[in-house]
């Protein structure tokens, strides 16, 4: 009796010591840090971006896109380049709007950030700036590992009923705050995608992920990974940031 | 009454003749009654079946912007609406007030995006009983949290087996069974062998479904939606009914279960239909209510509505800068839109084929009246000689070809309508994309009274002004000289 009152005592002062350690962290500013450390405010970024999607009983599909991105604007681009069928349709996004372009029929089709890309567990606005501190406040945290890395845990919820995902469960590295591991949740609290962030790379002192393992936790067996490379921040002409380049690159 | 005697004796005179000009005319008349009526049964099928899906002939949809400008679809005030109903005097069987939202719907690894539509079973009665359930139940369905779904869209998700065969099982039966036949000396129909082959198989598939169907009522389902404020959201409902359908459209669950999921106030809905008993003069009728709201409601003009689609008139409303609310008049034929425009096309188009048939056939009159008229001299000098006036002989030919009219069109018509009915007796299971243009898989006619009535009319107008000419030519012969004609 003696030896398990002791191992609650145990049990809850550490439970207690992790809440107060993360307790008294500045959440806002850990976000706010989170943003800025993928926000490449000062220039562009493009990269090279292999998505592969499995789905159960269906062959693996690929799809290789060249990926623009001007953060100050709020403005992203991207030309699929494989596979062949595919090649040339496009996205552009400007703020919260989003354009799908085809090159067969050579229109622009109205989209949604919301909306998954090209069939895969990877939605339009995984492509976007991180913008947590803007549309989170912070509720519960607590310190934990994630496998041998300290991490910190934090349940963010949307500030309005406009963001796109209700809820997020974020696993944060102690040392720097890097992403580790995202759960999304919907309004009814059920839990639909969890994207792993293995690795990173730093380009110009910001770090991009160089892939993204996206679980879909409605559909069984479905999962998506994103692979970053041949990343750049060289300037990039301002007409790769309207929906004319899409026109043009097809010509 | 000599005179329809004589020429009616006049035509079975010259047969061949006769049955050549007449079986022009039937020709024109048979092919005007079947493409007008294959096209108005087609465009009477579609309007039926989009009516029953969507369940309404005239629509009421309203919009607001929120702060962000982002535009939500629900309506927050019917009153007035609900009040200018009966002063409209339309005549109605149905009226719906619904919730209709875009969802994917998920069963393990299996999905499909659907319409997911909210009923308030106790107002809306009609679908409970409209729907041919083969498992499950559409009663008890008010405040519970059950899906009622197609046997397509259970198949789709992987909640019942495929009752029939693909297009690869096919290719694979039939190359299966070439190499069996090849190797037993072909001797037995190979065709004839196949065509069993796959009835029967079929024919179990179904069976199976049929007895897996209610095995699984009571299944959760997934839904993956969104808030009206777009915000992503999951509900989850229990199958409590499968239903068979030529046309998957919607699964249908409780409205304020699914108001609660896309965060719409109890009771409010996003669409109200109309269902009327006449539903000819959609245009006029669809006026009528805009005439009796519009100083209720700020609607979106006419010229904005007609020949549109919601979606597209809601598109422009997006980029629309407006505040409070709008509201949205509109009905089927514009739902419908290019169907509905192409087919009418297609009607109008064998209208002019069967003028361009008639105006070739007037051609063909004159001249042969005119050779008629030549061969008949010496019989028209006598008649003139006996006394006939001008005028009769002007009338006898006039006659004739008023009789010549009739017995050309009406068989014309009757046949055409006899070819109708026979396609009505063919049914078009196998081709589920035209689902939409059937009746039951049939294909049903509809004739325009009045465009059948002035065909004919326009026959027989132009088949005397044909012979008209000709005729005033007889009746102004001199009887001395057109007895003196040599032929």
């Amino acid at each position: 009796m003696k030896k398990i009152l002791a191992y609650l005592i145990i049990a809850l002062v550490a439970v207690s010591s992790a809440s107060a350690q993360t307790a008294s962290l500045d959440w806002n500013k850990i976000l706010t840090r989170i943003d800025e450390m993928g926000d490449f405010e000062k220039g562009d970024f493009s990269a090279e971006v292999t998505v592969v999607s499995q789905k159960p009983g269906k062959d693996d599909s690929s799809i290789v896109v060249r990926y623009f991105r001007r953060d100050v604007e709020k403005k992203f681009t991207m030309v699929i380049l494989k596979p062949e069928i595919q090649k040339g349709q496009g996205y552009f996004c400007a703020g919260d709007d989003l354009w799908f372009y085809d090159p067969e029929s050579r229109k622009f089709a109205y989209s949604s950030l919301k909306e998954s890309f090209q069939d895969s567990d990877a939605q339009n606005s995984d492509f976007s700036a991180s913008s947590l501190a803007k549309d989170y406040t912070v509720g519960d945290t607590s310190a934990a590992k994630l496998g041998s890395i300290d991490v910190y845990v934090a349940m963010l919820t949307a500030k309005d009923n406009k963001v796109a995902v209700a809820k997020r469960k974020i696993w944060i590295r102690q040392d720097n705050y890097l992403v580790l591991k995202e759960e999304h949740y919907s309004v009814s609290d059920r839990l639909m995608r969890t994207i792993a962030y293995p690795k990173y790379q730093t380009v110009d002192g910001k770090f991009v992920p160089m892939s993204m393992l996206i679980v879909d936790n409605l559909k069984v067996g479905e999962k998506t990974q994103l692979t970053f490379a041949n990343t750049s921040v060289t300037k990039l002409p301002d007409n790769v940031f309207n929906k004319d380049y899409l026109e043009r690159v097809n010509k | 009454m000599i005179l329809p005697k004589i020429a009616l004796r006049n035509l079975s005179r010259q047969k061949r003749r006769s049955i050549l000009l007449g079986g022009a005319l039937a020709f024109g008349m048979f092919i005007l009654v079947v493409v007008n009526g294959v096209t108005g049964g087609l465009v009477s099928s579609l309007q039926k079946n989009f009516s029953n899906m969507i369940s309404g002939h005239i629509f009421f949809l309203q919009v607001q912007k929120d702060s962000d400008g982002k535009m939500i679809d629900m309506i927050t005030d019917d009153a007035a609406l609900m009040a200018a109903i009966k002063p409209s005097k339309l005549v109605y069987t149905d009226l719906t007030r619904r919730t209709s939202i875009l969802g994917t719907v998920i069963f393990g690894a299996d999905a499909a995006s659907r319409s997911i539509t909210g009923i308030d079973w106790n107002e809306d009665k009609k679908l409970a009983s409209s729907l041919k359930m083969v498992a499950g139940s559409a009663t008890a369905m008010a405040g519970s949290d059950g899906i009622l779904i197609s046997s397509t869209l259970a198949e789709l998700i992987g909640l019942l087996p495929k009752k029939t065969m693909s297009y690869t099982e096919r290719a694979l039966m039939r190359r299966d069974l070439k190499v069996e036949w090849r190797a037993g000396g072909k001797k037995f129909d190979l065709e004839k062998t196949l065509d069993a082959k796959i009835k029967k198989t079929e024919a179990d598939l179904k069976q199976k479904q049929l007895d897996t169907a209610p095995k699984v009522i009571g299944e959760t389902l997934v839904v993956q939606l969104s808030t009206i404020h777009g915000q992503q959201n999951v509900a989850e409902f229990q199958v409590k009914g499968i239903f068979e359908t030529q046309m998957d459209y919607s699964a249908y669950v409780d409205r304020d279960k699914l108001d609660a999921y896309v965060e719409m106030p109890k009771g409010s809905y996003n669409l109200f239909g109309l269902v009327l008993k006449d539903y000819s003069n959609l245009e006029a009728k669809t006026m009528i209510l805009q005439n009796l709201l519009k100083s209720k409601y700020s609607l979106v003009p006419s010229a904005k509505v007609n020949g549109r689609s919601a979606d597209t008139i809601l598109g422009d409303l997006k980029k629309e800068d407006f505040k409070g609310t709008k509201t949205l008049i509109t009905n089927l034929n514009n739902e419908l839109g290019s169907f509905v425009s192409i087919l009418t096309g297609v009607q109008a188009a064998s209208f002019v084929l069967f003028l361009i048939v008639i105006g070739v056939v007037m051609v063909g009159l004159v001249n042969t009246y005119r050779i008629v008229i030549f061969e008949r001299t010496k019989e028209i000098g006598t008649m003139r000689a006996v006394g006939t006036q001008r005028k009769q002989v002007r009338n006898l030919f006039v006659l004739e070809a008023l009789f010549l009219a009739l017995a050309g069109t009406i068989p014309g018509a009757v046949l055409g309508f006899i070819v109708l009915k026979i396609i009505g007796l063919f049914k078009f299971d196998a081709f589920t994309e035209l689902a939409y243009f059937l009746d039951n898989g049939h294909v049903g006619y509809s004739i325009s009274p009045v465009m059948l009535v002035a065909s004919f009319i326009m026959v027989i107008i132009f088949t005397v002004l044909a012979a008209l000419i000709p005729a005033r030519q007889a009746a102004r012969m001199q009887p001395a000289e057109a007895l003196r004609t040599q032929l």
